[in-house]
């Protein structure tokens, strides 16, 4: 890891807690019906701060992905190749993880998939891990 | 708006250090060597200078780079800041020094961007500093600016029924404009074929389609209009200029492949009070050669995914109807920081003064610069012209 996570506070607090328990959660904006990702205090539509958090399906389709074959850094060069997506969610926000599974190399754009939290080695929920699965 | 700014201003000087493997020079050298070579270009004297621009320096220890340099080079000053919005802040340097020039508080602006990125950093920790692109508290850290642009490319790629071949064109004729630059990084001839079989990267994207880590600098002095008749070489006007932002992070992008270049030109265009067919040549932004062949599309140079076709058709060379990055760009001539888009903007000073020699496009009245930062995340189109518009 090349710098230091900040420290969640706040409203990143409150989606990593969930994210423990794996648990995906969007915001959803009460004036516009706009529905975001990543957290943030303000609706990115429409400026307002009346929202709710709302689950996310974690049902989407990939809509980019490149293969990783050069690591940029040494800790992930045992993990060559490894696949980097962008996944629209079924509720609109888009957002990255990787791909896993088998055939994971055979993506192509607009592959259906599932959203997984996996836990890193010291028990904390890592970068998302997208399953393609069957339409 | 043309008149409340643009008009004000003309570009007097242009200067770059040494470029490539610069072993003996820190990114304060370089930095120091280009604005003495912009300063002697534009005919004034270093206490001329009352206002100086940088960029970020990730090579130098310097809490506030502008500051180290303006020391470095004994100036006292009425406007300064480093500024810092990745490889786009070089256009953002040459909007912010023309507005401060027509509000008056400076009569002439030197604006620098350059680091010893090569020697200093190396290959390495230059990769892994650009793997923290991601957000940190969202994303994980495995995502490089490499890895962004790579599914920038699929995406592309995907969307206009193309593969890579229809790039590599790009990084061809980038090296062959190189080639004829005196001061350029890599200079050895490439063929299609070598950059098909370069090494992957981030797929769809290889080697040969990444930018160059060279150590380089390069300086612009923007001043009053009221200079135009005391230059050393002939005066270069700011025709129109635009900004757009649009994200910090890619998921958030408007649109993976077009987030806001073509809303940063249109307010250059209409700046300047014409349209895209009467730009004569362009330096596009091309940290990777996708970036270049969107950019033609977004600017309104090429159709929607016919970008590409610029290039393997033979248009974008020195000697075709509309020149690209006839300086090599930062795939053949350098990439150091904001250095290489401040670069491309020299290069589009230098080819609208009409003084490169054997290297020099026929038609060179009305060139256009576009330098953007972060996963395409900000957009500066710059218009220069020879002659005020």
């Amino acid at each position: 890891m090349y710098r230091s996570i900040p420290k969640s506070t706040g409203l990143s607090d409150h989606y990593r807690r969930n994210l423990e328990k794996g648990t995906i959660l969007l915001q959803s904006c009460v004036p516009s019906a706009h529905i975001w990702h990543y957290p943030r205090p303000v609706c990115p539509e429409c400026g307002s701060n009346n929202f709710s958090w709302i689950p996310a399906s974690g049902r989407g389709t990939i809509a980019s992905y490149t293969i990783v074959r050069h690591a940029p850094s040494a800790a992930l060069k045992e993990e060559l190749p490894y696949i980097v997506a962008m996944v629209d969610l079924k509720e609109g926000p888009r957002m990255t993880g990787t791909i896993t599974g088998e055939n994971a190399l055979e993506v192509q754009i607009g592959d259906p998939i599932e959203v997984e939290i996996l836990k890193d080695t010291s028990g904390q929920p890592g970068m998302p891990v997208f399953r393609r699965v069957s339409a | 708006m043309r008149d409340f700014y643009v008009n004000k201003v003309v570009i007097s000087g242009v200067g770059e250090s040494e470029i490539g493997r610069v072993k003996d020079k820190s990114g304060l050298d370089l930095c120091s060597d280009a604005a003495l070579s912009a300063i002697a270009n534009a005919g004034l004297k270093v206490k001329d200078i009352d206002g100086l621009l940088t960029s970020y320096c990730s090579t130098e220890p310097y809490f506030v780079f502008y500051g180290a340099l303006a020391e470095n080079l004994g100036l006292e000053l009425d406007y300064g800041v480093t500024m810092t919005a990745g490889g786009g802040t070089a256009g953002m340097m040459i909007n912010a020094a023309a507005m401060a020039i027509a509000s008056g508080v400076a009569k002439n602006i030197l604006i620098v961007a350059g680091e010893n990125r090569a020697s200093a950093m190396g290959s390495a920790a230059t990769t892994q500093m650009l793997s923290a692109f991601s957000h940190p508290l969202y994303e994980g850290d495995g995502i490089s600016v490499p890895a962004f642009y790579g599914m920038v490319a699929k995406r592309y790629l995907h969307e206009n029924g193309l593969d890579r071949s229809h790039l590599a064109p790009i990084a061809v004729q980038s090296r062959a404009n190189a080639a004829r630059t005196p001061n350029a990084h890599k200079k050895d001839l490439i063929t299609i074929e070598d950059v098909l079989n370069s090494r992957p990267i981030v797929e769809p994207l290889h080697l040969l389609d990444c930018c160059l880590i060279s150590d380089g600098a390069g300086a612009v002095i923007v001043s009053r209009r009221d200079r135009e008749n005391d230059l050393v070489e002939p005066p270069v006007y700011l025709a129109g200029i635009g900004e757009k932002f649009t994200h910090e992070h890619l998921t958030v992008a408007p649109d993976i492949v077009r987030p806001g270049a073509n809303k940063a030109a249109k307010k250059a265009f209409d700046m300047a009070g014409i349209t895209p067919s009467q730009i004569e040549f362009a330096q596009l932004y091309d940290c990777f050669t996708v970036t270049p062949a969107i950019l033609t599309e977004e600017l309104g140079f090429a159709n929607i995914g016919e970008g590409w076709s610029m290039w393997s058709e033979g248009k974008a060379g020195i000697d075709g109807k509309f020149p690209i990055n006839t300086h090599g760009g930062m795939l053949s001539h350098c990439h150091a920081g904001a250095a290489g888009g401040l670069l491309s903007i020299i290069e589009c000073i230098r080819q609208v003064r009409g003084t490169q020699g054997d290297r020099q496009i026929s038609k060179h009245d009305i060139g256009l610069a576009h330098t953007e930062g972060g996963i395409m995340s900000n957009h500066t189109t710059m218009i220069f012209t020879s002659s005020p518009l």
